[in-house]
């Protein structure tokens, strides 16, 4: 029994070989450590991988988790995880979503399932408290994501594949009701695993250790997020697609396979655009204030809209302007279950190949009469789409074209141009999971999108990086939407971008980078709770656990550290860390030669701070951390090092 | 006095509802009041704390004089996502 309320106490673990259950151990010091979601998930993983495990073994693990305050009342709290070694990377991938699955495994008496072997058929479990059953889905297999679901229990939560993740397309999503565990091909290893779908349902009603003071947090919460500039109006009102006016204007709008920043027919496919002439109306996950989904029409059918990742990558990168053509495309991939923003750098990809010459297709930038079929053969494994459903790098490999091969670690880039925000450039580079914006850290929200600060210099990104790359792990370990940072910026900078609060502000940030290096390296210094930065109340009303900003810090680091140090266990080398030589090599603005990624300088801050070599944690680091550190004898390369 | 093309982005241009309008202003310091003009209705964050951009690059200052068929733009504040 967890001495800790909010938890459910329970985690599941499924072998689908056998079709067996059992507990696996879970205790408060391990709560402690990791508070949940994506660190309890990396925490478990660590103590299963060994090297040259791959994704499609049929001992890799599906780590499902959810976090402390998931089901607790907080705004924008239905998040769960999914993390395994991804098909896509070779590495941990961590997925996170905000569907309802992670409440209903709440309530059926479980903070997490981990899911291992390889069912013989196609398979659903379905998880009804106690009881867990494996259901043959034959009859899903190969349907779309919606039919799928409605064929399972309706009041169930759930996690389903399209045909993109039964065929094993490495960028194939898991969905949960109409939101997506979109990157890394958590997809393609549920395929790999023959299970179509999981469900749960239960009885349990969720403790939490102090009622009354959690509902006054959470109502403070709520009226925080209303009110933010960020949370209360942009993202209701324009979504995420409202980033892509804001983004051609810093030049961060990635077009035409990142070849540059901006794209003139922006306006066409804009947030604006959508919000006027395509939107239905506004909706969200379960439990969020914020409501950033967009509502659109396709075929008279109301469906769920494209998000800014998806709208700036198949229009802009694709030197597409038809936003009607990116609604139904978001549309289609979602219903076959795949990941928009990989299928789309890897359209891009295949573009440029085919312009360049080096590899002939019927792909062309702005064309788009033939995007549909080409989803279709992609999901289906067909044709061409064979070759594309392996992603970026792997063309890269056989095509050539590296140098504009738009990944990190294998990972496609998300739409942030990274020249124009050289920061969340060595956020890409450096993130966990690979070319992550939100892994990174996001650091283009303070270059340009909701802060101003200096877009280009490399100076004290590194230290800010690092904060927000651990304090966003802590934050989603909780259980909590990234999108509930946003309330950290002061209302009065974001509103008045142009008042000498703001401008003090922007400059202090990059002025500020020692300190925050100094917080980056002894967390602890930040021991209190702040008015403003509410998670560390909620997670100790709804827990009992002691908590504040700087224990939150430090569970992230821990976080970090633990998911890179499972990644050299995989055998990711030292000077994993790379960007493609067009972004750190070649000017975005011919003559300026500032519009490019400094990545070999940010990243020697960045691993001093860090305590790393060559990004590879070293033993100290680790020791410190509390982690055990792998047998450096058996580890490929470099492995750990305290050079 | 110069005409130039005003487009709005953002929460800015849902609330005041200009895509894009022409305005007579010598300086963007002059616009701000002569956009206001156009809406009938009281805005939450003016004209005035948005991100101003001529010709698609960033203006710092408010005295910036304007010339006859400039773009500006002007960006509502909030963003992010």
């Amino acid at each position: 029994m967890a001495k800790y309320k909010g938890y459910a106490g329970k985690v599941l673990k499924v072998d689908l070989s056998a079709e067996a259950v059992e507990e696996f151990p879970w205790s408060d010091a391990d709560r402690e450590r990791t508070l949940g979601g994506k660190i309890m998930a990396a925490d478990i993983l660590y103590r299963h991988i060994k090297p040259g495990m791959k994704a499609f073994d049929e001992d890799n693990w599906l780590v499902v988790t959810t976090g402390p305050i998931t089901g607790c009342g907080c705004p924008s709290s239905s998040r769960f995880n999914i993390s395994t070694i991804s098909p896509l990377t070779n590495i941990i991938t961590s997925s996170n979503c905000g569907g309802s699955f992670g409440m209903m495994l709440k309530k059926a008496g479980y903070d997490a399932l981990i899911i291992t072997g390889k069912a013989k058929k196609p398979t659903h479990v379905e998880i009804n408290d106690d009881i867990v059953e494996f259901k043959d889905a034959s009859n899903l297999w190969g349907l779309h994501v919606t039919p799928a679901q409605e064929q399972l229990p309706p009041k169930a939560g759930k996690m389903v594949i399209g045909p993109a993740g039964e065929n094993k397309v490495l960028y194939a999503c898991v969905f949960s009701g109409e939101r997506t565990a979109g990157r890394g091909g958590v997809g393609a290893v549920f395929g790999d695993k023959n299970l179509k779908a999981v469900t749960a349902a239960g009885t349990r009603q969720n403790e939490v250790a102090d009622r009354e003071k959690l509902k006054e947090t959470n109502k403070k919460w709520v009226e925080q997020l209303k009110k933010h500039p960020l949370t209360g109006k942009q993202l209701p009102r324009l979504g995420t697609a409202g980033l892509i006016s804001p983004m051609h204007a810093h030049h961060i709008l990635a077009t035409k396979n990142f070849g540059k920043g901006r794209f003139e027919g922006f306006e066409k496919v804009s947030g604006e655009e959508l919000a006027e002439k395509h939107l239905v109306k506004n909706s969200g996950c379960v439990s969020c204030v914020i409501q950033c989904t967009r509502r659109v029409k396709v075929d008279g059918k109301v469906v769920k809209g494209p998000e800014l990742e998806t709208l700036g990558l198949l229009g802009p990168n694709l030197m597409n302007d038809d936003i009607e053509s990116v609604i139904r495309w978001n549309y289609e991939l979602d219903e076959l279950g795949m990941d928009t923003i990989s299928t789309a750098g890897t359209l891009a990809f295949a573009m440029e190949l085919n312009e360049k010459g080096l590899w002939e297709n019927p792909l062309e930038f702005g064309k788009i009469d033939n995007i549909s079929a080409i989803f279709e053969d992609i999901a289906n494994r067909r044709g061409i789409g064979d070759i594309l459903a392996d992603g970026t790098k792997r063309m890269s490999e056989r095509f050539g074209g590296k140098e504009f091969a738009i990944h990190a670690k294998g990972m496609e880039l998300a739409a942030y141009e990274p020249r124009g925000a050289v920061g969340q450039g060595l956020g890409y580079a450096t993130s966990n999971r690979g070319g992550c914006h939100l892994n990174a850290g996001y650091m283009v929200v303070l270059e340009g999108l909701g802060l101003n600060v200096n877009q280009y210099t490399p100076f004290g990104k590194a230290a800010i990086s690092i904060f927000f790359q651990n304090l966003m792990e802590a934050i989603s370990a909780a259980g909590s939407c990234l999108f509930t940072s946003y309330t950290v910026m002061p209302a009065p900078v974001v509103n008045k971008p142009n008042s000498l609060l703001a401008k003090v502000v922007n400059k202090g940030f990059i002025a500020l980078g020692p300190v925050i290096g100094l917080l980056d390296r002894y967390p602890g210094i930040a021991s209190i709770n702040l008015p403003i930065i509410l998670y560390p109340y909620a997670v100790q009303h709804a827990t009992g656990m002691k908590m504040n900003i700087g224990k939150m810090i430090k569970i992230g680091e821990y976080g970090y550290n633990l998911e890179r140090h499972c990644n050299n266990i995989l055998g990711q080398e030292a000077h994993a860390d790379t960007l493609p030589a067009r972004l750190t090599g070649e000017e975005q603005i011919e003559g300026n030669k500032k519009s490019k990624v400094p990545l070999d300088k940010m990243l020697k801050s960045y691993y001093r701070i860090r305590g790393w070599k060559d990004g590879v944690p070293k033993k100290s680091k680790l020791r410190s951390l509390g982690i055990s550190g792998y047998p450096a004898a058996i580890l490929n390369g470099e492995g750990l090092s305290d050079g | 006095m110069a005409e130039v093309s005003v487009k709005c982005f953002g929460v800015l241009r849902l609330d005041s509802k200009i895509d894009t309008a022409a305005v007579d202003a010598a300086t963007v310091a002059e616009l701000f009041p002569k956009v206001n003009e156009l809406i009938e209705t009281e805005l939450a964050i003016g004209f005035d704390d948005a991100l101003v951009y001529i010709n698609g690059l960033r203006c710092k200052s408010k005295k910036q004089k304007l010339n006859a068929g400039d773009e500006v733009w002007l960006l509502s504040p909030a963003s992010g996502g």
